[in-house]
């Protein structure tokens, strides 16, 4: 075997230095250094692998840290809905929460916790809350309120954040970008003012936003950005700003985990605002005040805002609530925050009434008008049968992921939505006559990701997610026309300090792995005793 | 009207890389063009590899079930919603990562032979389990590189014998010959090996270190 595969190599050389007449040694020299160049890669790319696998166990902790939060948020919400439909009661009964004016951050009703943040807590209210449920009476206002309006809240004059006139102008976009940038906190009164027109807007807008690449044939999508400002910045200043001949679609999740997500929310509806038909905005599954009290973007407003914070949320929900469920270019790319289902249809969920999906993790509410239009109560419509189905619709569309191989199943990992297959896939764009998935909800460690046979791409666009280094960001662009293909272009970022830059994969590695290490080994102390009762039980040696 | 955004961005970096996606043609480039690598055989399946298989399949042999299991743990890795089955592009590194080191040709073979036949670039694990035990067990298959012999490779290249090579020759050396790199793994590569100050490749210092796999990561500077 040895011999003839040498005296093989041996003759291919020899045909290939014909030119080089030399000695027999030089062309013997040169196949020694090509055996040695073959062992190195073949030895590289070992070392390669492992650092990949080191990289994988890494991803996997983190992931489940975090995927097993948010299945915790889930499954107190079907625990608390399966309570409600079995209480038997008229339907369309106030299930409310306290006048939030005065309480700043926990609005909810369902006693989920009193703006409780920890795992541990909510594990303990799951027992405890069950015989606790307040039913109160919820007021919302859209506008006038007990109080001076935040609109009318006069600018100190020390102030030095941007300020914003009305109606916008690019230079207020710009003046505003630079002031985050320097890490001006936007006076409330301005915050107030964008939250109120951009909501404004986007309800006027259908469920499905119909970008189209007719005049700028071609358009960028962004995926999750999660308070990472510096990453939006990035993208920004290298794709540009939106404009007529630079369309954009952002795929959700703008809020939550990172610390500027208020700062995020501002400039992507100004830039809305500026220009409506450049920005498309898609709602994600963590534009809902429920994951925004357990991730963070609550927390963050009420430390930047204090006693407004409260109304601030509100105008925010107002803005989750008009925000469309998703964006189709040219009638064949299909943008969803989170993926889709067997049973998705389209034609249903362009029907649906998305203003009542206060929360996507509540079944969908109905509004009581009073005379001058004004909403002044909220009920929730769990009982019928049609509205489950159809909040399963949306349910699906902000929380799904894609799996390997066939099938459809219950997104069991993350407590909602599915897990769709290459099949699901190739039907449901079938049936609509699509193209193209575009999904984000999933970080990736190169920041995007094909799959289903290139009729699934993820996007995700906050880099370093987990941790410094554990990923890059990436966006992707669709290049082409109506009438043409859409060619897809990604370009990947890493907003990170450039110490990380020179860092070599197994540097990198190491340190995400101490991270999770660190995270998993935090939880395991927090769950100390039950682990090691569990431990106990399974373990019949010891007495 | 191209509305840029003025400005340098303090403490930012940025990287971009137009990247087209990795198609089967760029995995195909990554093999060696003929250029002296081994040819990969042709694999022909017949009966008695298939039954073979199946008894290994259903394997009680304590030995076997270990590598199993090893095999299992690997490629759940890889395989997101737990439908025991990975993308083919995979393969590479989940076999390296079961201790064996194939070159990229002999990657191709393995993975022709457990991707399904459906063309969908799955490899699902029950044709993946007993192929690659098969290898496993097999003690002339794949097997790791002593560090003598990695040694020698190096003194081979380093023609003038000072424990010291030129990164630009390096780049070019293993990007044209044997089993190219592609781009990214040329440039991870010189980010590890050439050192800040000489701008030259120390390999003889660096190898004895790079070769302790269980060390914390510290790495080279």
């Amino acid at each position: 075997m040895q011999g003839s595969e040498e005296q093989q190599s041996a003759l291919l050389l020899l045909t290939r230095e014909s030119k080089n007449d030399s000695l027999g040694s030089i062309r013997m020299a040169t196949y020694i250094t090509l055996k040695a160049a073959i062992l190195i890669q073949r030895w590289y790319r070992q070392y390669l692998a492992r650092m990949e696998i080191r990289r994988r166990y890494t991803w996997n902790i983190f992931q489940t840290i975090e995927y097993a939060g948010e299945q915790d948020q889930m499954k107190l919400y079907n625990f608390f809905n399966a309570l409600l439909t079995h209480i038997p009661q008229k339907p369309g009964i106030d299930v409310s929460a306290k006048d939030s004016a005065n309480e700043t951050g926990s609005t909810d009703s369902l006693s989920l916790s009193s703006g409780g943040e920890t795992s541990s807590q909510t594990g303990s209210t799951h027992r405890s809350s069950s015989s606790k449920m307040k039913l109160r009476k919820r007021k919302l206002f859209s506008g006038s309120a007990p109080g001076i309006d935040l609109e009318d809240i006069p600018v100190e004059s020390d102030y030095k954040g941007p300020h914003i006139k009305f109606p916008m102008t690019l230079q207020n976009l710009q003046e505003l970008i630079d002031g985050f940038k320097r890490k001006k906190i936007l006076h409330v009164r301005y915050v107030a003012s964008i939250l109120r027109v951009a909501g404004a807007n986007l309800r006027a807008r259908p469920n499905f936003n119909q970008p189209s690449t007719a005049l700028s044939k071609q358009i960028t999508i962004c995926g999750d950005l999660h308070g990472k400002l510096d990453d939006l910045l990035v993208i920004l200043y290298k794709n540009g700003l939106p404009s007529p001949e630079n369309p954009y679609v952002f795929n959700g999740d703008y809020v939550d985990r990172g610390k500027r997500s208020i700062e995020i929310l501002l400039i992507l509806l100004s830039c809305f605002v500026l220009s409506p038909d450049s920005v498309y905005l898609n709602r994600g599954n963590h534009e809902d005040h429920i994951m925004n009290l357990r991730y963070g973007f609550i927390r963050e407003v009420k430390l930047k805002y204090k006693v407004f914070a409260g109304r601030i949320l509100n105008l925010v929900d107002q803005v989750y609530r008009s925000l469309p469920l998703g964006s189709i270019i040219d009638g064949r790319v299909l943008i969803v925050h989170g993926g889709i289902s067997e049973q998705t249809d389209l034609r249903l969920l362009e029907q649906v009434d998305r203003h009542k999906y206060v929360s996507i993790l509540r079944p969908p509410v109905v509004e009581t008008l009073d005379e001058e239009g004004r909403v002044t109560q909220l009920s929730d419509l769990y009982s019928s049968n049609h509205s489950c189905s159809e909040w399963r619709q949306v349910l699906d569309i902000l929380w799904s992921d894609p799996q390997n191989g066939n099938g459809c199943s219950p997104n069991t990992f993350r407590g909602g939505g599915s897990y769709f297959g290459v099949d699901v896939t190739e039907r449901v764009l079938h049936r609509h006559g699509l193209q193209l998935l575009i999904r984000s909800h999933e970080c990736k460690p190169d920041g995007y990701e094909f799959t289903h046979n290139n009729k699934c791409l993820t996007v995700f666009s906050a880099s370093n997610y987990y941790e410094e280094g554990s990923n890059k960001g990436a966006y992707v662009k669709l290049i082409g026309g109506p009438s043409e293909p859409l060619e897809p272009y990604f370009v990947q970022f890493n907003a990170a300090s450039p110490k990380l830059r020179n860092m070599t994969i197994r540097q990198r590695v190491g340190l995400v792995e101490a991270s999770a290490l660190k995270e998993l080994r935090s939880k395991i102390q927090e769950k100390q005793e039950q682990i090691l009762l569990c431990f106990k039980e399974l373990d019949n040696d010891s007495p | 009207m191209d509305v840029s955004f003025g400005g340098r961005l303090r403490g930012l970096t940025f990287l971009e890389t137009g990247r087209k996606l990795l198609t089967p043609e760029d995995m195909a480039k990554k093999r060696s063009s003929g250029k002296g690598a081994d040819e990969p055989e042709e694999l022909v399946r017949n009966d008695e590899q298939e039954q073979e298989l199946a008894l290994l399949a259903n394997s009680t042999d304590p030995h076997i079930i270990e590598i199993q299991r090893k095999i299992t743990s690997v490629f759940d890795l890889f395989d997101q919603s737990n439908k025991r089955a990975v993308d083919v592009r995979e393969v590479g590194s989940i076999v390296r990562a079961l201790d064996l080191y194939p070159t990229e040709a002999e990657v191709e073979e393995i993975i022709r032979n457990v991707e399904e036949s459906s063309g969908k670039g799955i490899v699902k694990l029950e044709r993946f389990m007993p192929y690659v035990t098969k290898i496993i067990l097999d003690d002339n298959l794949y097997k790791p590189i002593p560090y003598d012999r990695l040694r020698k490779a190096f003194k081979l290249i380093d023609k003038d014998r000072k424990g010291i090579l030129d990164p630009a020759k390096i780049r070019d050396i293993f990007m044209r010959e044997g089993e190219p790199f592609v781009q990214e793994e040329i440039d991870e590569m010189m980010n590890f090996c050439v050192n800040k100050q000489t701008g030259k490749i120390h390999w003889q210092e660096y190898l004895p270190k790079l070769c302790k796999y269980e060390a914390p990561a510290d790495g080279p500077e």
